[in-house]
């Protein structure tokens, strides 16, 4: 009998408990109702103030996740003198002195930003940390050994020497000493001095005006089955980070970088976390968006499972390219024109033999359909990436995205070491990059990470576009009049980089989507259009795809004259819409996400050529280094744009 | 006194040392004479060329003027290094001398030891470029250094934060909403939809929560959090932001124009700038104080070194010549 009355009594207690918990949430939510509707808070895994500027619904948080400074050998060597402190500087809108230096080393150039940005990470190359110390340090053993000759004497030259061997050579220089401990201990004390860096950067006052996350770049070039690109940047969440830069000098796959992140990072049991951010897709021959493994067999679950945890999002577009798309039609998609958009006629730059790219070489719009096709396969998905965008500067200037002050991003493009680079201060086909935008409550470590994490993030090209993109089954399509859209949006839907919830009614109903953008309010272009892109695979395994205009900007001249880069016409400075999937078929897997255009603008190479005084009437303007000004495949206007994170629908079982 | 105290041998040898010693106190003949060269005519037009170049406009006088007696000050550090025979002990310059050597000549079988003999016998240390900007940074570190080394008192880091304050002092903030009347929506009727809003809801004392039923919709939310002028500058741009942070009205400010469209301000409240703790910048105290003190202890032995050397070659001994 007593026993019995424990046992009821005990049941109580928790079914007590139960309602009191219940009670206790709604109680806060009625108190705090839009935490409960932004998609929730975010852990937090450090010590710091408070931020003054706390957004349950969030805040957009613009910034660079991928910078080199002299760190970098392939900066280095092209005279970049800024190190990660003054990174962090001009990050935070402080000019600076860049390349070329005199015989006194005073700068023959500056730059400065025209608005500090609210986050960055310096992604130096982890590779060769303990080989550009040596070479530079002339206290140091090894300083004259004859590869860091090379490397003092002919730049260049070891540019191509070093960055061979540590992409296709497993082993280190000799002067690294035995198993290259010397150059390893070099490694540790530039990681350190970027943490050092990094925290010294990171504003943990309740101002939160900037936040620095400790990062480098992995830079192996072994895709599943042949060289290829496949670098990529490591973003640590917080001050608790591994002893070493995992490099690719310790793997060369990048399965072994994602294993050796989970043991000594994520799965140490240290407050450590990580996640990691492919570039460059575009410029990979296919490798970086293989569905192969690194021994050429089919991706497996656990590999599938270890890249989606540990790659949740990817670069659609930097200095290098646009990643986003190919241009040029082929078996069921359509040619888009607008992804001629910063498009390189090079395939892949760990074999520059490779010739032009084709479909399969990178693009994420396929690379979105091939994870499709794996999760179809297994259950799992381990090409869901959210999108930023990054300059993968080499000047040491983050952000530095304005094609009117553009000075080249340097690595591969043109050097600015010895001498101003005649003519165009960068290779044509390269630009200024992009930034890497962030949805999160505040501008803390915690909350950008997370907001990384759950892929509620997007890419610009350059300007401060704002941009929301939110999925649902039941948005009214007078969403876009209520003063409280965004809440709304979060109550009833998904944000960019979510799943569709599932629906009761997905045989007779098909997604809404939610697109709303404002413009850049200091010094962009007015918004031009606003597209839906369509992702999927239809019954026969065939890569299909839809582009739709769903917001149309009428009524407006909107032009660009080359001649003097003058616009013309008007258009919005905010745009809102809801579009629903006319050609829904609940049976298919498929990915949703949106792009924004701004209105025509000249691109930076025709900026350059027209204050240089460039006439393609007249040869004798046509001087030594604007050759291109005049080349056929010269792009002297673009649109600048952003392109969201995508949404995912996962048709039911 | 007697002449015949002043005959007296002891009593001349006292006088001439008297005479000797104050002639010693008041001239001040140093031990040694340190001398530099003052930049000749075509080192001063390249001080000016290099002046155009970073700044793009010509020196004025007193530029000039600076920039030679930086140029001085460089000529002394090289000199003071010579001195101190820095140049035999710098690594960085021995590497740089042995690398003048190997590209000059045929430098095989030869030692390094010996290929830097013949380096020091060239006076190579004091034509290279880089040799010459090493010795000047490594002499600057050396005067530094005494200053710089010193670990800075509690008392002393706090009279520079107090002396900063302004440096740590986070700015004055807002907490707004606002009500919007969109451009892109009203188009040219949009200026004169918001005066007549600001007139009624200041006239009829129209709450905050019913004024927001009048609201367009606007993207980055209604409700702006305790942002300082340069953060609620990027949400809606500088002369919004100015002019949100300059209003003295009460309750509704404006109607206050945005690239987007027109704005009634309400202010929540008001944040001043406030400074962050002491403790919470220490770090950056210390290295304030590190640094200015290697200033000075720079600029003292500069001062001083200033006063020891002479300069030959100057305009005015040009003059004086004339």
């Amino acid at each position: 009998m007593s026993f019995n009355y424990t046992i009821n009594n005990a049941w109580l207690s928790v079914v007590l408990l139960g309602v009191v918990l219940l009670l206790r949430s709604l109680v806060a939510q009625a108190e705090d109702p839009e935490s409960a509707l932004s998609g929730g808070d975010f852990e937090r895994t450090e010590q710091r103030e408070a931020c003054d500027e706390y957004a349950p619904l969030k805040r957009a948080y613009f910034g660079d996740t991928h910078v080199h400074t002299a760190l970098s050998q392939d900066a280095s060597t092209q005279g970049t003198r800024i190190r990660p402190d003054g990174a962090y500087r001009f990050a935070k809108g402080e000019r600076v002195d860049i390349q070329p230096f005199d015989d006194r080393g005073n700068a023959l150039r500056s730059q400065q930003i025209s608005r500090p940005l609210d986050f960055a990470a310096i992604t130096d190359h982890a590779e060769l940390y303990g080989e550009v110390r040596i070479c530079n340090t002339p206290e140091l053993e090894g300083y004259n050994n004859w590869v860091c000759k090379v490397y003092r004497h002919f730049p260049r030259v070891a540019f191509y020497m070093m960055n061979a061997r540590a992409g296709f050579i497993d082993s280190r220089w000799g002067y690294c000493g035995k198993d290259g401990e010397h150059c390893e201990r070099q490694a540790a004390v530039v990681w350190q001095e970027l943490q050092e860096a990094t925290e010294q950067a990171y504003d943990r006052s309740s101002a939160c005006n900037f936040t620095s996350f400790n990062a480098y770049e992995w830079t192996g070039l072994h895709g599943p089955s042949g060289k290829g690109n496949m670098h990529r940047n490591v973003i640590f969440r917080n001050d608790q980070v591994p002893e070493t830069a995992i490099s690719a000098l310790d793997g060369r796959r990048p399965d072994q970088l994602w294993s050796a992140l989970e043991e000594q990072c994520l799965d140490a049991g240290s407050g450590c976390d990580a996640l990691v951010i492919p570039h460059n897709s575009n410029l990979s021959g296919g490798q970086m968006l293989r569905t192969k493994d690194f021994d050429g067999d089919p991706i497996d679950e656990t590999l599938a499972r270890q890249r989606a945890r540990l790659e949740p999002i990817i670069e659609v577009m930097q200095h290098k390219g646009s990643s986003e798309c190919f241009f040029g039609a082929y078996d069921f998609i359509e040619e888009d024109e607008l992804c001629a958009f910063e498009f390189l006629q090079q395939a892949n730059m760990g074999n520059p033999t490779e010739g032009a790219p084709g479909p399969s070489n990178g693009y994420l719009r396929e690379g979105l359909r091939d994870g499709l096709r794996v999760q179809e396969r297994l259950g799992i998905n381990p090409f869901k990436f959210g999108f930023v965008a990054s300059t993968d500067t080499h000047l040491g200037i983050p952000g530095a995205v304005e094609e009117d002050r553009f000075q080249g991003g340097g690595g591969n493009g043109k050097s600015a070491r010895y001498e101003v680079p005649p003519g165009l201060p960068d290779r044509p086909e390269y630009n200024p990059g992009g930034l890497a935008v962030v949805w999160a409550e505040e501008n803390s470590r915690d909350a950008l990470f997370t907001g990384m994490r759950n892929k509620e993030t997007y890419g610009t090209s350059g300007p401060r576009i704002e941009l929301r993109f939110f999925g649902g089954w039941d948005f009214e399509s007078t969403i876009c009049e209520s003063s409280d859209l965004v809440a709304q949006a979060y109550q009833r839907g998904v944000p960019m980089g979510g799943d569709l919830p599932e629906s009761s009614d997905e045989q007779s109903n098909a997604p809404r989507f939610v697109v709303a953008a404002l413009r850049d309010v200091n010094g962009g272009e007015p918004l031009q259009k606003v597209q839906v892109i369509k992702g999927w695979v239809d019954g026969n395994g065939e890569s299909r795809e839809s582009v739709v205009d769903v917001a149309t900007i009428d009524g407006h001249d909107i032009e660009v004259d080359p001649r003097d880069c003058q616009t013309s016409g008007n258009g919005p400075g905010s745009v809102c819409t809801v579009w629903k999937d006319p050609n829904f078929d609940p049976a298919q897997n498929s990915y949703y996400y949106t792009r924004v255009m701004e209105n025509p603008s000249c691109r930076w190479s025709q900026r350059q050529c027209l204050a240089n005084g460039v006439d393609c009437t007249k040869p004798e303007t046509i001087t030594d280094g604007l050759e291109a000004c005049c080349a056929i495949d010269h792009r002297p206007v673009i649109q600048e744009r952003a392109w969201s994170s995508p949404i995912w629908y996962r048709a039911r079982p | 006194m007697s002449s015949r105290f002043f005959r007296k041998p002891s009593v001349h040898f006292w006088l001439l040392g008297c005479l000797l010693f104050a002639f010693d106190r008041w001239y001040n003949v140093p031990e040694d004479i340190r001398v530099i060269e003052y930049p000749d005519d075509a080192q001063v037009s390249e001080l000016r060329q290099q002046w155009m170049m970073t700044t793009g406009r010509a020196p004025s006088a007193a530029d000039t003027a600076q920039m030679v007696q930086y140029e001085l000050d460089q000529r002394i550090l090289l000199n003071e290094a010579l001195r101190f025979n820095l140049h035999f002990y710098d690594t960085v310059v021995q590497q740089r001398l042995l690398r003048d050597m190997r590209f000059m000549g045929d430098t095989e079988g030869q030692t390094d030891a010996q290929l830097l003999e013949q380096a020091y016998a060239m006076e190579l240390h004091v034509n290279d470029t880089v040799a010459k900007r090493r010795l000047m940074q490594a002499m600057e570190s050396i005067y530094r250094a005494p200053g710089e080394n010193q670990v800075p008192a509690e008392a002393e880091l706090k009279a520079v934060y107090d002396g900063r304050i302004k440096e740590f002092t986070l700015p004055e903030t807002r907490k707004i909403s606002h009500v919007f009347v969109s451009r892109d929506r009203h188009r040219e009727k949009a200026e004169g939809q918001a005066r007549e809003l600001y007139e009624r809801f200041s006239r009829d004392e129209v709450a905050l929560e019913k004024a927001r039923l009048s609201t367009d919709p606007f993207l980055s939310g209604l409700d702006f959090s305790h942002l300082s002028v340069r953060q609620l500058s990027r949400h809606f741009g500088d002369t919004f932001s100015r002019e949100v942070f300059n209003c003295k009205e009460k309750p509704w400010c404006g109607p206050i124009e945005s690239p987007y469209g027109w704005h009634l301000v309400w202010v929540h409240e008001q944040k001043p700038a406030k400074p962050q703790t002491f403790e919470a910048v220490q770090q950056k105290l210390v290295y304030y104080v590190k640094r200015e003190k290697g200033d000075k202890a720079l600029n003292d032995r500069m001062t001083e070194l200033r006063d020891i050397y002479q300069v030959s070659g100057g305009p005015e001994q040009e003059s004086e010549k004339q």
